[in-house]
């Protein structure tokens, strides 16, 4: 399948910092990609260079085959939603729904319409004068109305309380599933949103650290629990994406994945608990500093 | 899969320039209010002269739209820079590229030039007729102005609110290059003029630059000499923001 967005090599510096790493990847189009990362991990970066409103440093990106930066047709095509969409101060949000939607060739205005009702928007209030939700919630439908080939979702969900947020992730998918068409959407919120993603792809100091599907992540890694000599043994020489003392004996340790159901079985008969490693927690130990977490900080005195 | 849009610089141009004449329709109003505070002011008269003798008191009182063109010329100025200032960052919400946010801005700025031009020589006839109800005597010109003079004032006053409207739109590029600009450009101005002030006693470089377009009697090359001046100035813009980043 023809990829909607495809970097190699991108890389973006901010003088001497570097905000996106070397980075390839493709994203297959029409899926709900969930972009995950820690605070300053380059996912807005990541974002603003699909959308073209950043100029790569090094590297390439391409959208719909083509470079976006200054592309008129990639602009067409594409829609970045986050919470810092400037909106005419001057129009009432009836009035900017109507105007915006003649950018857009699919724009579905009834939608939008009744999303706005939906979320007690009044028509006639200033988008200046919406809380900090309601900014983000008039955005939101915007993006979904727009109904763009290419979606992207920054950090959407900033100041939605959790009712609205749930229902925003509901009208997304099922929008979607009438429409379908590529959705990149960036979260801080992985367990909420991971309902609707197919894939992950984690970010890490401008670094893709994982990329696959999101059946893939839950079975990434194992989480092994028990008596200290016996877990270790078990895990071996193998990598250690994170371990906890439990307690003078007992450790739980997060390892890749690479056991055989037998030797899982013998594991369990050793007295070691076996479990699997909820995606959240994964991305978290994966793009940790520290093995142990914030407990090495207090460990070490 | 969704099909791609098709779609050019001037089809989004256009959709660009639809939207600007609404959201920035406050613009109109802030000229009307600005020129109507023109009138008032000119109503009281930019001078007055007189003599008296034991029998006679004459009063001369100078009356002259100049402060109505010239309010309209400031808000021609203010729209050019907050368009550059604000329309990038609008135009990218939607759908933009560089060239297409300029050409809808040109476009717009146009469109204020002719309705501020249009609008201020009416203001100065409105101006007259006022004059002459209100303190009746003898106006200097008459109320008729001969249509072709009058279609060359509009057309004049277009043309300098184009002008001063354009140079305002580079100026706020400017800026939006670089805060630096705020203080340069400025600075440079003065700095110049301080300069020359002090080596050749005059300072005449900002007199002469205006003179050369003031002092053009030919209906024709005042245009061409603004013309020139607008799309040197446009170019400069357009060049160099074509790598300039989206800020929000």
């Amino acid at each position: 399948m023809r990829a909607a967005v495809e970097c190699s090599g991108l890389t973006k510096a901010f003088g001497s910092t570097v905000a996106i790493d070397n980075l390839s990847f493709k994203l297959p189009a029409n899926k709900i990609t969930g972009l995950i990362g820690r605070n300053g991990a380059g996912k807005t970066t990541l974002l603003k260079l699909i959308a073209g409103y950043l100029a790569p440093t090094g590297g390439s990106v391409k959208v719909f085959s083509e470079n976006p930066f200054n592309n008129v047709r990639v602009s067409a095509n594409l829609i970045f939603v986050d919470d810092k969409m400037t909106m005419p101060q001057s129009l009432n949000l009836g009035e900017i729904l109507e105007a915006v939607g003649g950018f857009y060739e699919n724009w579905d205005h009834r939608l939008a319409r009744g999303l706005l009702e939906y979320f007690n928007l009044n028509p006639r209030q200033h988008h200046h004068n919406l809380s900090k939700g309601m900014k983000s919630t008039f955005n939101m439908i915007v993006g979904i109305a727009a109904r763009c080939p290419l979606t992207i979702f920054d950090e959407p969900t900033v100041g939605m309380d959790a009712a609205v947020r749930k229902d925003f992730y509901r009208a997304l998918l099922k929008d979607f599933l009438q429409h379908p068409r590529t959705v990149f959407f960036s979260s801080h919120l992985l367990n909420e949103i991971s309902e609707i993603l197919d894939d992950i792809l984690l970010l890490d100091q401008g670094r893709c650290r994982l990329y696959m599907t999101k059946d893939a992540v839950k079975e990434f890694a194992v989480g092994l629990q028990g008596k200290e000599e016996a877990v270790a043994a078990i895990a071996g020489g193998s990598e250690i994406f994170y371990r906890k003392k439990l307690g003078p004996e007992n450790l739980y340790l997060v390892v890749p994945n690479r056991f055989s159901e037998e030797e899982l079985l013998a594991a369990r008969r050793k007295g070691v608990e076996v479990s699997a490693v909820p995606a959240e927690d994964l991305c978290v130990y994966l793009t940790a500093k520290h093995k142990g977490g914030i407990d090495d900080v207090f460990d070490r005195n | 899969m969704m099909s791609l849009t098709e779609t050019s610089v001037p089809a989004v141009a256009w959709k660009q320039y639809r939207f600007k004449t609404k959201i920035y329709a406050g613009n109109l109003i802030t000229l009307l209010a600005a020129q109507l505070l023109g009138l008032l002011l000119s109503f009281r008269g930019v001078g007055f002269s007189g003599f008296s003798s034991e029998t006679v008191t004459h009063k001369i009182m100078y009356i002259s739209g100049d402060i109505i063109v010239v309010i309209t010329l400031i808000w021609a100025f203010v729209v050019g820079y907050n368009l550059a200032g604000s329309s990038f960052k609008q135009d990218f919400v939607f759908v933009s590229n560089r060239l297409s946010s300029h050409l809808s801005n040109i476009a717009y700025l146009l469109t204020s030039a002719v309705i501020a031009g249009v609008t201020a020589s009416l203001g100065g006839i409105l101006l007259r007729v006022l004059v002459v109800l209100a303190y009746g005597g003898q106006s200097h010109f008459g109320l008729f102005i001969p249509p072709l003079d009058l279609a060359g004032g509009i057309f004049a006053a277009i043309l300098y609110a184009l002008l001063v409207s354009a140079g305002g739109y580079l100026f706020g590029m400017l800026v939006q290059l670089s805060r630096a600009f705020i203080v340069l450009v400025p600075g440079l101005l003065i700095g110049a003029l301080y300069m020359e002030a002090k080596t050749t006693g005059q300072a005449r470089l900002l007199l002469d630059a205006v003179n050369f377009f003031v002092q053009e009697s030919s209906y024709f090359l005042f245009f061409v000499k603004v013309f020139l001046a607008v799309v040197l100035g446009f170019a400069l813009v357009i060049f160099f923001s074509q790598r300039m980043e989206v800020r929000k």
